[in-house]
């Protein structure tokens, strides 16, 4: 186990820290987003140079029913130091006729809420926000019911 | 929106059988759950949900935990680590988990260099200081977390190349 860093951090459940959690749920992230059949390709973002710190998933645009090249979902999960707040989140939906939208569990100071949507027209537009509300705690069941609310908006 | 509605929580039921969402939710748990909550995360009864997590148990790869009668699951660390080290070993050579290490040093250097202190705690510490500004606040929380991930990364990859032979030998081929 490797201690270095986290000695102000509270551990985890089984004394996990945040990263060990992070590693885990990206990993089982990529793994599950590949049952789905409009997904391509799914890769740790920088994963040949060990960083893997992010998923970028491409999507087949044909299937998805869209009228764009590529169509790309970007995936970043980081759970808190305080193990009993949610971690933060964002699943980022980008095509290439310039559509741009997410679901974001972050703090913004564009709203109050840390659960949004942000979207916007044209990538030097500013964003438009929202607030959005999941069912769900679980990182797997929440990034399906995305995939539903992308397959739907886009 | 409910799961009842949502095409995608459909999709996920279709393109996946129960044992695969049951394995799913348990091994992306942030907290321990109960087979109730795993159940209800993973679409599937909760006599199912006891069943696929009883075998995963068994498999040495969950945790139960018994706490006043009610029992909740959770994944072994253990196992996890071993997981992630293996799978490095495997599909990357030494020389490019070498320079992994090269590359993931570097960037802690970097770190080091922009916001001049030597631990990740320094940097979520700085974030007091009277010259940082509210949106620097929440770059540096998040400079911090990458920082203690690439941390946690490297001792995987030290693991996987400290361990290399064993972890990519295989079975003697029969005559």
């Amino acid at each position: 186990m490797n201690t270095m860093g986290y000695q102000l951090l509270a551990d985890g459940p089984r004394g996990e820290s945040p990263a060990e959690i992070r590693h885990r749920t990206l990993t089982e992230l990529k793994q599950t987003v590949r049952h789905h059949p409009a997904v391509d390709v799914v890769v740790g973002v920088e994963a040949a140079d060990g960083r893997f710190r992010e998923l970028e998933v491409t999507f087949d645009p044909r299937i998805l029913d869209i009228d764009a090249n590529q169509a790309s979902l970007r995936i970043e999960w980081c759970p808190r130091p305080d193990s009993s707040e949610s971690a933060y989140f964002i699943f980022h939906y980008y095509d290439s006729t310039g559509r741009d939208f997410g679901w974001h569990r972050e703090p913004n100071p564009h709203v109050d809420r840390l659960e949004h949507v942000q979207e916007r027209e044209s990538p030097d537009a500013e964003y438009e926000y929202e607030t959005a509300h999941f069912e769900s705690q679980s990182p797997v069941d929440l990034c399906w019911d995305i995939l539903g609310r992308i397959e739907q908006r886009a | 929106m409910t799961a009842d509605t949502n095409p995608g929580i459909d999709r996920w039921v279709k393109e996946t059988s129960a044992f695969d969402r049951v394995r799913s939710v348990a091994f992306s748990l942030q907290q321990p759950q109960s087979a109730g909550q795993i159940a209800d995360s993973a679409h599937v009864s909760e006599k199912t949900a006891r069943g696929h997590l009883r075998r995963l148990v068994e498999m040495d790869v969950l945790l139960e935990d018994a706490n006043d009668g009610a029992k909740t699951y959770y994944p072994d660390p253990g196992y996890m680590r071993y997981r992630d080290v293996r799978t490095l070993a495997r599909e990357h050579g030494r020389d490019e988990l070498t320079e992994m290490v090269a590359t993931l040093k570097g960037d802690i250097e970097d770190w080091q260099d922009e916001y001049d202190v030597e631990e990740p705690t320094e940097l979520r510490m700085s974030v007091a200081d009277d010259d940082v500004s509210q949106a620097d606040v929440y770059d540096r929380q998040k400079i911090a977390e990458d920082w203690e991930y690439t941390e946690h990364r490297l001792g995987l990859i030290r693991d996987a190349l400290a361990q290399y032979d064993r972890l990519t030998a295989r079975p003697p081929a029969t005559a």
